[in-house]
């Protein structure tokens, strides 16, 4: 596996708030790897910082073995992105916008690869309307196009299938599966919807209020014999202090104030709570997850705020 | 660094609020035309009156270069808001957009990116300003003719010859682009701290407007200050209509009263210029791109 971003405990802040705290992942090459979180988790401040749109307050994201931020140009040039909306030049039209983000990337595309790029996203027969006539679907399988059209190595969409109809949806979905199979391309692709992840991704992340929850491979983070146990304890620094020193600590996904996240299988339950009780540490439950859906929807609703570090 | 001039420039002319500019100084400049072509006459006769009775007045002195210096000096107080419409836009118009955020994650460096839309700005002023001098120069030279030009002052009249005249157009023409640039520059700085044009475009103005006033008010408070302010230096262009002349009383065919003057401003404004550009570096190479 050949890692093409690392990313390393990157952390934003805007002021008091902190949108994102201690971030690390790897995605790596021909990955479709799914960043995952609620509205407002981070994603699109760490898919900024990704794209130097925003300076990290600390951490370090490394593209193709390269520092981000002293090789910018040179990552950049092979990195193709559509962030949040897919807002595009209005009175430019489709075919404009193409060349225009195309010769921005150092390369001079020619009427014949702009057709081709309109194609891969059914968008033809609009080549020469202006933008402001589109439809958002259609805007967005063009920011889509955009995001493509300088044949970039790395791809990073950011919601990707916002308003779009089941069909645009399941195009969409075709398209980046088919990205990463046929043409060996590294996907980022970040969303709300578990569901849709679950259908692309090979690898995966979670995020919740800018932290990691989980991290793994879809299969793995799926699988029935695995489950993801939430424990919360009266005292859970001294739970995560524990877990990090136990034969369980490769397996800690999450710690916080109120709870620690282990991904076991389902066999360790009573070990872990037993070795815990031995331990000393006051449980007051321990929750296990079937499925990362399950997981994800009682996250959101379960895990206390955290105070800003 | 061309590429990036081209595409912005071919960003700006697609454009239509682009067009309002040419629209609005060619429907000005016709209307002036107009005005004069009518009731021209009579005008000049009712300036001249005090002149008339004292000088036999030979020749047409309703000509196309009295016509463009009056349109200069009309025009050249309401052109920074046509220029601040494009400038004030450059930036806050792709963040409200939301192209800002595209375009800056394409392998091009703040610097050059910031660098290449400044360019395309003074392009598009001096193509206005080119604009500018077809309609009031060529067109009224056109219309109403060439003959001596004759300046009236506060305190004196200027009389220049008509073969010393146009080149005195030119360089007008070349420093007011100087001037209007410096409203472009500063019209830019201030898109960048803008997520919407109409900001940077009142902020722009709103300098302007407060900064004549100084320059028209004299009081002392304000007058330690004049010296610096750009719009003190942005009307300068008239130094070039005031002709030296010899011993015998005679006008020096080529020749300005006081060059160092229009140059000391013309310097003042490069300043200014090459500080906002460098303003506009600093800053959007330190700001986060949140829109």
């Amino acid at each position: 596996m050949i890692p093409v971003i690392e990313v390393t405990r990157l952390s934003k802040r805007f002021g008091d708030f902190q949108a994102v705290r201690d971030l690390s992942f790897t995605v790596n090459k021909g990955d479709v790897y799914g960043f995952l979180g609620q509205n407002g988790a981070g994603k699109s401040t760490t898919i900024r910082m990704l794209l130097t749109l925003i300076r990290p307050s600390s951490g370090s994201i490394v593209i193709e073995g390269e520092n981000l931020f002293t090789h910018r140009e040179k990552i950049l040039q092979h990195t193709g992105a559509m962030i949040e909306k897919p807002d595009l030049y209005d009175y430019l039209t489709a075919a404009e916008n193409l060349t225009v983000f195309a010769r921005l990337s150092g390369f001079k595309p020619t009427r014949k690869l702009i057709m081709e790029k309109l194609e891969m996203v059914g968008l033809t027969s609009r080549a020469g309307s202006k933008i402001k006539t589109f439809s958002q679907g259609m805007k967005q399988r063009l920011g889509i196009a955009v995001a493509m059209v300088h044949d970039p190595s790395l791809i990073i969409l950011d919601e990707p299938t916002n308003g779009l109809d089941p069909q645009g949806i399941a195009d969409i979905r075709k398209l980046i599966i088919s990205l990463s199979r046929d043409f060996g391309k590294t996907l980022l692709v970040s969303s709300h919807l578990l569901g849709e992840m679950e259908q692309m991704a090979t690898r995966m992340i979670i995020i919740h209020q800018g932290a990691k929850i989980v991290e793994g491979e879809i299969k793995d983070l799926l699988d029935p014999e695995h489950v993801i146990l939430e424990i919360f304890a009266v005292n859970n620094d001294l739970c995560r202090q524990w877990l990090n020193t136990s034969a369980w600590s490769d397996k800690l996904q999450f710690s916080e104030t109120a709870v620690s996240v282990v991904k076991i299988h389902r066999s360790e339950i009573p070990e872990i709570t037993r070795e815990m009780v031995m331990a000393g540490i006051d449980i007051l439950s321990v929750k296990p997850k079937n499925t990362l859906e399950e997981y994800f929807l009682s996250l959101t609703k379960q895990v206390p705020d955290v105070e800003p570090r | 660094m061309w590429n990036l001039v081209s595409l912005e420039l071919f960003k700006i002319f697609r454009k239509p609020r682009t067009y309002i500019a040419f629209a609005a100084i060619s429907a000005i400049i016709g209307l002036i035309q107009l005005g004069f072509y009518v009731d021209g006459e009579a005008y000049i006769k009712f300036g001249m009156q005090a002149l008339s009775d004292n000088f036999d007045i030979e020749g047409k002195v309703l000509n196309g270069y009295l016509l463009a210096y009056i349109i200069l000096q009309t025009l050249l107080i309401h052109v920074p808001l046509l220029i601040a419409l494009v400038a004030g836009d450059m930036i806050s118009g792709e963040a409200n957009m939301g192209t800002l955020r595209l375009l800056v994650s394409k392998p091009v460096s703040r610097d050059k990116l910031i660098s290449a839309k400044l360019i395309a700005s003074c392009i598009y002023t001096i193509m206005l300003l080119i604009w500018m001098a077809i309609c009031a120069l060529f067109l009224s030279i056109l219309i109403f003719g060439t003959d001596d030009l004759i300046i009236m002052k506060s305190e004196q009249v200027t009389q220049i010859l008509e073969a010393d005249s146009l080149w005195r157009y030119f360089a007008a023409f070349g420093f007011a682009a100087l001037a209007m640039i410096t409203v472009a520059s500063l019209a830019f700085f201030l898109s960048i701290f803008s997520e919407n044009s109409i900001g940077p475009i009142i902020a722009c103005m709103s300098i302007v407007i407060v900064f004549t006033i100084m320059n028209t008010l004299n009081l002392p408070i304000f007058n330690q200050v004049k010296p610096f302010l750009f719009t003190s230096h942005m009307l300068a262009w008239k130094g070039f209509f005031d002709v030296k002349i010899n011993a015998d009383n005679e006008q020096i065919i080529g020749s300005i009263e006081n060059i160092n003057a229009v140059m000391k401003s013309a310097g003042i404004l490069l300043i200014y210029i090459v500080g906002f550009w460098l303003a506009s570096i600093v800053v959007f190479r330190r700001k986060d791109i949140l829109s």
